[in-house]
């Protein structure tokens, strides 16, 4: 979608075509449920909170900056109510480590090889970093985007994003010697 | 030049030739150095490798539940997030407000502020200087008043913020 087509929807919803915001809603439900998966590894929560960001997104609409993308600035919106979701949940539930477990359980069920080794290294790293590696390798998310999103320097979420992939390398390295020595 | 180890900067040089970040004489000089050291070489097949898996096991998008757009549009309007104070602050600021202006009320109508007062009076400079601040006089009576008159304009966006439009608005939503 381009960012006039963006627009004339926008145009639309403020005119009270409340039809047109389910036409953004399908557009961009799937980048926003991917970020909010992301952050919350979980993924009945991650609905709810992709769908709680979209209605956010609909409330604010009028406030909304048109210099900016407006996939941009909903992301932001997802990015914000999935990391608050996740801090709700996490002082309900500390003493629970449900994430890793479950990361663990769909591990050891994935068939590829590659992708359980990279999910295993991932899990060596700390939040953020990992966050910052998984956004930014979602499809067609830039650097900048992804920096935006976080609310980050974009010098400091590349600094982050090197040596968080210089750190998987040296972990997956370890990881497959240790594969290799027990078969 | 010997290397028996890769350093952080060469590190970070191989993930920027990963991501397409060099270009002209950087690039052809890293290339230069790629060719001359085996060591490089691995480490840029390692990080190659991490690069490809990670491109493979997060570029896809998730799919939400087929719903995900029905629920949406179902919910618009359930909840309100026009107000940025939530009810319970949204009261207590319109309690504190609204005690506030009722003292000042009490104080204006009880003619604490009726007398009027010099800059003289008002700041202690005659202590520290010995010439006199020019006369200029202040309505105390006036400046409470129009302090009391901006109280009640927070109190009544305070009370449209907090009370009335969550409770309009619900109400629209319920006739929907």
């Amino acid at each position: 979608m381009t960012a006039r087509e963006e627009n004339q929807l926008i145009d639309s919803i403020l005119a009270g075509n409340q039809d047109s915001y389910a036409e953004l809603v399908d557009h961009y439900k799937s980048f926003a449920f991917t970020i909010a998966l992301k952050i919350l590894n979980n993924r009945p929560e991650a609905e709810e909170a992709s769908q709680d960001a979209f209605i956010k997104a609909f409330h604010y609409l009028k406030g909304f900056n048109r210099q900016a993308r407006f996939s941009t600035w909903l992301y932001r919106i997802v990015f914000n109510t999935a990391v608050s979701y996740k801090r709700k949940n996490s002082r309900v539930l500390s003493s629970i480590e449900f994430h890793d477990s479950a990361n663990e359980e769909s591990s050891s069920l994935e068939k590829d090889d590659k992708k359980k080794f990279v999910s295993k290294a991932m899990d060596q790293l700390n939040e953020a970093d990992r966050l910052a590696i998984q956004l930014y390798y979602i499809k067609e998310f830039s650097l900048e985007e992804v920096a935006e999103l976080m609310g980050q320097n974009m010098n400091t979420l590349k600094v982050r994003i090197h040596r968080a992939r210089q750190r998987l390398a040296d972990v997956l390295m370890k990881i497959l010697k240790e594969e290799a020595l027990t078969l | 030049m010997i290397m028996d180890k890769i350093t952080s900067a060469q590190d970070d040089q191989l993930l920027n030739y990963l991501d397409r970040n060099l270009a002209g004489a950087q690039l052809i000089q890293f290339e230069k150095e790629l060719e001359s050291s085996a060591i490089l070489k691995n480490r840029l097949e390692e990080l190659r490798s991490i690069h490809g898996m990670l491109i493979s096991s997060h570029s896809i998008l998730e799919s939400p539940s087929p719903l995900f757009v029905n629920k949406v549009m179902k919910n618009l309007h359930s909840k309100s997030y026009s107000s940025s104070l939530s009810p319970r602050n949204g009261l207590f600021l319109l309690t504190g407000v609204m005690i506030a202006a009722g003292i000042l009320i009490a104080m204006v109508g009880a003619g604490i502020f009726d007398q009027m007062i010099t800059l003289d009076q008002l700041l202690p400079v005659k202590n520290y200087f010995q010439q006199s601040l020019p006369v200029v006089s202040i309505n105390g009576n006036l400046v409470i008043k129009v302090i009391v008159g901006l109280n009640l304009v927070l109190v009544f966006i305070v009370l449209d913020r907090t009370v009335l439009k969550p409770f309009f608005q619900r109400r629209a939503g319920m006739q929907l």
